[in-house]
């Protein structure tokens, strides 16, 4: 075999290698379930009995080049079926709500307000929170869903299969609680390498929560 | 009757197509006995500067709003303009180095558009000091109002004007444009004080018809 021949070879065989080793990896501390059966039904059944979730919540975007961090805080609040609120209170103030297929956006004294029909993205990006909340994200069709375990949580790995999505992220990462089958995390990273992840605390359960919280009109 | 009528009608085009031809800096005089100012000494300094963004503007006749976070920084030499919307996701990442070699780092695909990429260098680059004459080709009083005064650097398309009040540098506006009209104005609110960056930065395109409104956060929030 000519010896340029032979490297390309080789070199397609250690690119097959690397790329065979990164799809597989195994989060440290968790180990990969097989069965993920009994999973969608527990996160279901759960999900079945939570009417509403009340959380503050902590976002930091982490830029790996520049070496820095953007951090914003803020309240989160689910509603079932489909309702979700995000408002970021700190250090600027940001009002995301997405109700059924509408989603409406309020900055300062802007307000914003889109069908999600009319955007693919925005429908990936709303079905994937309400998933999330739901515990339906294993049966989510627009991302590959890997779902691990440790002793007090389960992580769901959504690898992007849609180009929408794609563009977005090259992963999210979903972080549940074994205690009561809640998002305690969410990690959201891009292709460049820069992830953001949300982490969610002070968490209510099943509280009174006014449908006006979710409006979009 | 008609014939008064048609003379008012060419008459009235005469205007419109004069006041269109209009220069945009017409009653300019340069101030004599003044130094050359370097870009130096207008180029902000900074480490780290973050600000709410929110862009506004008309495609056709629909209007679109977009808002995010837009970040400085300096890092070694180098300085980087990331915008990333309110969740993180970065809509574009661009970077100069020392020699204000300019690079993508990373963009949206949806904003990868070549005419897009180079309005926002542009902006940048006046904002920056980026890419622009090391030194004033002249220092000028428009339309007589003394209380201004515009340093005058040459850019490879046109020039910038740097708008200062009379001994001092602090930089109250910049605009960007050639003889016959102005394409971008920076407005700072309050003037940018030595070399820091100003707290409120409205950049707009004059003939795109969209505006760029800066804001900085100043209470960053820490974990």
């Amino acid at each position: 075999m000519p010896y340029r021949k032979r490297l390309r070879t080789i070199c397609l065989l250690g690119y097959l290698c690397i790329a065979l080793y990164a799809s597989g990896q195994v989060p440290k501390g968790f180990s990969e379930m097989k069965n993920t059966a009994q999973l969608q039904s527990s996160l279901s059944n759960s999900a079945a009995h939570t009417q509403t979730i009340t959380s503050d919540f902590t976002q930091v975007k982490h830029m790996k080049m520049l070496n820095d961090k953007v951090i914003s805080k803020g309240k989160f609040h689910f509603k079932q079926q489909d309702k979700i609120r995000i408002e970021y209170t700190a250090p600027f103030q940001y009002l995301l709500i997405m109700n059924g297929g509408q989603i409406m956006v309020k900055d300062g004294e802007k307000t914003n307000k889109i069908n999600t029909k009319n955007s693919k993205t925005m429908q990936s990006v709303n079905k994937v929170m309400m998933d999330c909340m739901k515990g339906t994200v294993l049966g989510n069709k627009d991302f590959n869903v890997r779902a691990y375990e440790s002793k007090d949580q389960f992580l769901l790995s959504l690898i992007p299969i849609t180009p929408a999505m794609k563009d977005l992220f090259s992963r999210i990462d979903v972080f549940v609680a074994r205690s009561d089958n809640s998002v305690t995390k969410l990690v959201m990273t891009e292709k460049g390498g820069d992830f953001t992840d949300m982490n969610f605390v002070n968490k209510k359960i099943n509280i009174v929560l006014a449908d006006a919280l979710f409006s979009v009109r | 009757m008609h014939y008064f009528r048609y003379v008012s009608l060419l008459i009235y085009l005469s205007v419109l197509f004069l006041s269109c031809q209009q220069k945009a800096y017409r009653y300019k005089k340069e101030v004599t006995g003044t130094d050359i100012v370097s870009a130096e000494i207008l180029r902000p300094m900074f480490q780290r500067e973050l600000y709410r963004a929110t862009i506004d503007g008309k495609f056709g006749f629909k209007k679109f709003h977009l808002s995010g976070l837009l970040y400085l920084r300096t890092i070694d030499k180098n300085t980087r303009v990331v915008f990333q919307n309110e969740m993180g996701s970065t809509f574009f990442d661009f970077g100069w180095d020392e020699q204000d070699s300019f690079s993508v780092y990373q963009i949206l695909p949806d904003l990868d558009k070549q005419a897009l990429i180079t309005t926002l260098r542009k902006d940048f680059e006046l904002l920056l000091l980026k890419n622009t004459a090391k030194s004033s080709s002249g220092i000028y009083i428009i339309d007589g109002n003394k209380e201004e005064q515009y340093i005058r650097f040459e850019r490879p398309k046109g020039f910038a004007y740097y708008v200062i009040p009379p001994g001092s540098f602090d930089i109250k506006r910049i605009e960007h444009g050639d003889e016959k009209r102005k394409v971008v104005e920076l407005i700072m609110t309050p003037p940018t004080e030595g070399h820091n960056l100003a707290n409120r930065i409205s950049i707009k395109h004059l003939r795109a018809g969209f505006t760029i409104d800066l804001e900085k956060i100043e209470n960053d929030v820490t974990e």
